[in-house]
Parts: C-alpha cells; sequence; structure tokens
C-alpha cells in the first residue's frame, strides 16, 4: 500500500507540471491482435485469459472466463507481454467481473499469480473480494479500479485511491464537465472510454448480460437489430411501449426505448486533453463478432485516435486545424472499415455485407460518448447503408 | 415480519399516505436517479413527518456525480445532527463520506450488491444451462456478491451494517449466510432492477432535453415494455428497467423470513401503491402468505 500511495504522490506531480496528452489504451484476444494494435499506436493493452478451475465455465460480461474474449492461454499472455515490452507498450491484466465466490476464488488466485509472474504491468480489478485477492497474495503491481465500480464523483476516486488504486476508469455516463471536476480534484489518474462502448445503461447495473443469453433470444435480436448499425445489443430490441395509468393501460408506440449507445468520441477528445484525463480507451476485444481479423477493427480505431492525439500535441495546432482533421479521419475510418469489410468477403470468397457510414450512423444519430444525456438517436430514422460487394 | 414503505419522489402526499399505512418504517429519498434527489427542505419536512407519525425513518441515497454529493453532504449534515439513522447508499463515494458521521448507519443499496439472478434471461435456463450444471457452477448465479466472507468483511470495515436484496426465489437459500455474517437483511418486494442508466430512458423516449431540465414526468408515468415475440416483458420507471416478481406461498416457505430484517414496499406507478390502503393491502397479503 505504501508502494502504491508514492506511486500515486509521483503520477500526482507529474501531471500538475505538464500536460499530458492521454495514453491509448487497446483490448486484445489473441497474439496477432496485439501485435496490429501495438503497430497501430496503443500505448497500452489489456487482456483476459480463459482461466484455469470452475471460474473458466463462469462469465457476467467480459471478465476472466472462457469466451472468445480472453486471450486462450497464459502462454499466449506470455507472448503477448514479451511483444508489448519489447515495443515499450503496458500490458493490463482483466480480473474484473463485479463478483467474487468460494467456488470461483482458487482461479482468480491462479489467474492473478500466473499474470504477474508473465510480467503483467497492472491488474484491472472490478470487486473488492477480488482486491482482498490480490491483497492476500501480496502481488506488487499497480492496480486499477474497473469501471464496474462505477466511479462518479471524486469521493469514489479518493476512497478508491486509499485502498491502493492508482487509477480508476470513469463510468461511461459522464459528462465533459463532470470529468473535469473530477480529475481536478483526483491524486490518482483517471481513465475514460471514447471509443465503442458506450452502453446504454451503467455497465455494473445491467443485467442483460450478453453473453449468457440462451441462443434463442440471441438469434432473435441480433435478426431484429439488423440494420441498425454495426453493433446489436439486447439494450437496442424493440419494444410495444404501454403507458401504465389506474384506469388501465394505453399503448403509446413501438421503439427500442432503451437505445442509447454510443461509439465515438473525435469530436471530443481535445476536451479530455485539456481535462488532463490519463489514458483513453477502446474497447472490443469481441470485435471478430463484425467480421474483422484479430485486432484489425481495434487497430483502425487506434490508428485514427493516435493520428488525432498527435495533431493535438503540436504546439502549432489551432481549433480549425483539428476541425478539419476530424472531419478527414472520420473519412479514413470509413475507408479503412470498407476495407475491412473487403478483406473479409475476400476470406470468406466472395458475397456482401451492408455498412452504415461514419456519417449516417456515429454524426447523424449522434451518437457520441460525450453528446447529451438524454440524446434519444432511435428516434432519427432512415439511415442510408451501403452494400459491399465482392 | 417487518415493512417498510419506501416513497420513490418528494411527493409530500405519498408520504403521508407511508406514514398513516401499518408499515414500521418509512424510506424517503430517491434510490436510482440523482436528479430526484430531494431537497434539505424536503428532506427536513418528510424526516419531521415521519417521526410525527411515529414510524422509523431510513434516507435511501442513489448513484451520485460531484455535484449531487454536495447537496447530499447538507442533507447528511442535519440527519446526523438528528441521531442514529440508516441511510441507503448506493455509491461508494457516499460510503466514503458517511465515514465521517459516526451517526449514521450505511446500508448497501441494490446498486453496490452485485445479484446475477437479476438477469431476465436466468429463469429461462441461461445459455448453455446443462454445461454449467455439469461443472458445478449453477449455483454460483444464485449468489449475491456478499456471499464471499473477504467482501462482506470489507463493508462492514467501513461500518455497514444492513443490505437491500430482491424478491428472487432461487437466491434465498444463500440470504442466511449474510444473516449469520451479522448483516440485516431488506428485501424488496415486487420489482427486481435489471438494468439502470443514466441517459435516462423515460427522460429520452417523452422528449426531455436534458436532466437539469427534467420536468421529472416519472413522478406519476411509467410503462410496461413488451417485445411479445422474445416473450419479454419489463417495467420502465425513471432512470431503471425492472422485472416484475410476484410473492407466493411457495417462495415464502423457502425464504429463512425469520431472518429478514424488513421487507420494502416501493410506492411506485409500476405497483399502483400510492396508497395507505395499497400498502396495508400488501402487507396483509404477505403476512397471510405465512399462515
Amino acid at each position: 500500500m505504501a508502494r502504491t500511495s508514492s506511486r500515486n504522490r509521483e503520477s500526482n506531480q507529474n501531471r500538475k507540471k505538464t500536460r499530458r496528452i492521454p495514453k491509448i489504451l487497446a483490448p486484445v484476444n489473441s497474439f496477432e491482435g496485439a501485435v496490429k494494435v501495438i503497430d497501430a499506436g496503443a500505448d497500452e493493452i489489456y487482456c483476459g485469459v480463459v482461466m484455469s478451475g470452475k471460474g473458466r465455465y463462469f462469465g457476467l460480461y467480459r471478465g476472466p472466463g472462457a469466451s472468445p474474449a480472453q486471450l486462450p492461454s497464459y502462454d499466449d499472455l506470455g507472448r503477448v507481454v514479451q511483444h508489448a515490452h519489447s515495443h515499450g507498450v503496458k500490458v493490463v491484466l482483466v480480473a474484473n467481473e463485479p463478483f467474487m465466490s468460494d467456488e470461483l476464488q482458487e482461479g482468480v488466485r491462479n489467474h492473478i499469480r500466473v499474470g504477474v509472474d508473465k510480467g503483467v504491468d497492472a491488474l484491472m480489478i472490478g470487486d473488492m473480494g477480488v482486491l482482498s485477492i490480490v491483497r492476500d497474495l501480496g502481488v506488487d503491481v499497480p492496480l486499477i479500479a474497473s469501471t464496474y465500480f462505477v466511479s462518479m464523483n471524486s469521493e469514489a476516486i479518493d476512497f478508491l485511491g486509499k485502498l491502493g488504486f492508482s487509477r480508476v476508469v470513469l463510468e461511461r455516463h459522464l459528462t465533459l464537465n463532470e470529468i473535469s471536476e473530477i480529475v481536478k480534484h483526483s491524486k490518482v489518474d483517471i481513465e475514460v472510454f471514447c471509443h465503442y462502448g458506450g452502453c446504454s445503461n451503467i455497465n455494473a447495473s445491467c443485467y442483460f448480460y450478453h453473453l449468457r443469453m440462451p441462443d434463442r433470444i440471441k438469434r432473435e435480436w441480433q435478426m431484429m437489430t439488423r440494420g441498425l448499425g454495426r453493433h446489436t445489443a439486447p439494450c437496442t430490441i424493440l419494444y410495444d411501449v404501454y403507458e401504465i395509468a389506474d384506469s388501465g393501460e394505453r399503448r403509446c408506440g413501438n421503439a427500442p426505448v432503451m437505445d442509447a449507445l454510443t461509439y465515438c468520441s473525435l469530436c471530443h477528445i481535445q476536451a479530455l486533453v485539456q481535462a488532463g484525463v490519463a489514458g483513453i480507451k477502446i474497447v472490443g476485444r469481441l470485435r471478430q463478432w463484425h467480421g474483422y481479423g484479430p485486432g484489425r477493427g481495434v487497430a483502425a480505431d487506434v490508428k485514427i485516435y493516435r493520428k488525432l492525439l498527435g495533431l493535438i500535441g503540436k504546439p502549432s495546432a489551432r481549433p480549425e486545424s483539428i476541425r478539419v482533421a476530424i472531419s478527414s479521419l472520420r473519412e479514413e475510418y470509413d475507408y479503412l472499415m470498407i476495407e475491412e469489410c473487403r478483406r473479409t468477403l475476400r476470406a470468406q470468397g466472395g458475397g456482401a455485407v451492408k455498412y452504415l457510414p461514419f456519417y449516417e450512423f456515429y454524426c447523424r444519430q449522434k451518437r457520441c460518448i460525450f453528446s447529451s444525456l438524454f440524446n434519444a438517436p432511435y428516434k432519427e430514422h432512415d439511415l442510408k447503408s451501403r452494400e459491399i460487394r465482392l | 415480519m417487518k415493512f417498510s414503505a419506501q416513497t420513490t419522489t418528494s411527493d409530500i402526499a405519498m408520504l403521508r399516505e407511508a406514514i398513516s399505512s401499518s408499515c414500521d418504517k418509512v424510506r424517503f429519498g430517491s434510490e436510482f436517479c440523482e436528479w430526484k434527489i430531494p431537497s434539505l427542505t424536503e428532506l427536513e419536512k418528510a424526516y419531521a413527518l415521519v417521526k410525527d407519525g411515529e414510524k422509523d425513518f431510513a434516507y435511501v441515497t442513489p448513484r451520485v456525480s460531484d455535484s449531487s454529493v454536495k447537496k447530499l453532504v447538507k442533507q447528511l449534515d442535519f440527519l446526523n445532527r438528528e441521531g442514529k439513522i440508516p441511510v441507503v447508499i448506493n455509491d461508494l463515494g457516499i460510503l466514503n463520506v458517511l465515514g465521517r458521521y459516526p451517526n449514521l448507519i450505511p446500508h448497501l443499496g441494490r446498486q453496490l450488491v452485485h445479484m446475477p439472478a437479476r438477469c431476465p434471461w436466468l429463469k429461462r435456463g441461461i445459455k448453455d444451462a446443462l454445461f454449467e450444471k455439469v461443472h458445478g457452477i449453477e449455483e454460483e448465479y444464485s449468489k449475491t456478491s456478499l456471499n464471499y466472507a473477504p467482501t462482506i468483511r470489507f463493508f462492514q470495515e467501513h461500518g455497514v451494517r444492513g443490505v437491500d436484496l430482491d424478491w428472487i426465489p432461487r437466491c434465498f437459500p444463500y440470504y442466511g449466510f449474510l444473516v449469520k455474517a451479522g448483516l440485516n437483511l431488506s428485501v424488496h418486494l415486487q420489482l427486481v432492477p435489471v438494468t439502470l442508466t443514466r441517459k435516462c430512458h423515460t427522460a429520452r423516449f417523452l422528449g426531455e432535453i436534458a436532466p437539469e431540465t427534467c420536468s421529472k414526468p416519472c413522478n406519476i408515468r411509467a410503462f410496461r415494455l413488451r417485445n411479445d415475440r422474445l416473450e419479454l416483458e419489463f417495467f420502465l420507471h425513471e432512470n431503471a428497467v425492472f422485472r416484475f416478481a410476484e410473492p407466493s406461498r411457495k417462495d415464502m416457505e423457502e425464504l429463512p423470513r425469520n431472518d429478514i430484517g424488513e421487507f420494502v414496499i416501493t410506492m411506485s406507478p409500476i405497483t399502483r401503491i400510492r396508497t395507505q390502503e395499497k400498502i396495508d393491502e400488501l402487507i396483509l397479503h404477505m403476512k397471510s402468505l405465512i399462515s
């Protein structure tokens, strides 16, 4: 704990000296993916590993377990760590289910012990029970408080700092002003989500476990949300909405009322830099869902954000030139994604896929991670998707 | 068997109904939405009314951003002066704040206790249910995050003495462990929170522009969401989505009811419980399930 506190003090002093360009943190679930996102410019990568023991068969979100979100083995983790370190990139091991039990603890202990032996640079934790395991093991690596702690205010950050966390990942649903206030008062580093994972609901309080859905429901919602965009989730399903009244019920529409998914923060990166966040985080350990090869979708994201941060970091950068750059980066993003679709189609030997251009999906529906909390993207209809054929 | 009535708005008329009912305790405050935290004046008035009505009082707080922490601190100052009062917390930051108030008793809210069985797919059989049975982890989905002794210890070291749980029968066998560890259990009847957002689904659906200017239509409005094709039914109120769980005699038999400190009745447009009569009706119904 004492070592962590001195690390925190040091980090705080450094922050006061200079306005930092935040690190880009990217998810990986394979060695090949790690190579690609590191090449694309990630400063840090985060990953899980399929666990041993009973925990292998348990999973709620994206924590350890047997889901394809994880690296397949600890040997793969070793290779990833070696490759990352040889490129000056740090590796964060996730151990962040917001849940622990007697049955699962042995697997988690092993996960942490082996991960630390393999040389990971930090552990990401989302539960007080898991924190007790880390303390019990006496491992000396920095601890990152996962979004599952739902940190939304300076008091929560202070609480987690006192427990030994040197970095806190904020809840996704905070506004730029709220983030800025938190960073101002924080003694630990603050990290925020910037791309692809802007959930409609607060992660730790959402029990629509994507990975636990019965196949029938999963098939149905995938079908029902087809055409909405690249990313579908249980909260994007259409519902018949009835208003409840003492006198009875009144049908008042059919809408995906829970859909508040957001994806992008290109236009807000400069504000995040000014706020002083230490890291911006890209989401997507399961991106091969959408047909991209290992790490490719994430690598495209990293590339775009790296370019933008590079521009913002230049003393000569002016707001107008940043605006122009964002516009051309959106076009570049579209190009990269279309290329990915083509590559996938080539690998499949042909066919066609539907693709929603960046402006249609991200911008017209205002699916910005830091857009107004009460934006209802589903009210903007008639998106024009393109067909990409090979 | 004790009952507490939880008001979901700072509606004083609804509070009076709760006070005049046969419940033992009144919970006042906002469990899910930080923009519905009552003002200090409303809290003072509510506290005085509840005390005059000779009921126990508990203050309920949601997850909060910095601006609401400031608001809550003034309220906690007031409550701390009044004596030993339980405060239901749903945010680690408020647990941190409560460390500065010796009279206030932290009570873990539902958002600080993870219960996988809140998942709406669970009752139909989660994916690979058989697989999970074979590997002996099926019961993990019925536990709470507090069924791990170090987790309980952690919260108890921070002063926590009680916890809010849901009426989820498959979890009942695991509630006894929490009591043995020294926690007072409060079990919410009927409404199980399935998901929660700051991007309020009610406000967005009804065209509200921003939280700061929200007209709070949820004070009187709530919605039922149905997807017949997937056989899904949820209830939307404020910024939370619930599923409905009707207490039955069979479930009551499974519950270690002598260990339950209180049953919580939520006054809400969803349950249509907004009057003294409705609260008393549910209390009588619950008592009849035992006899």
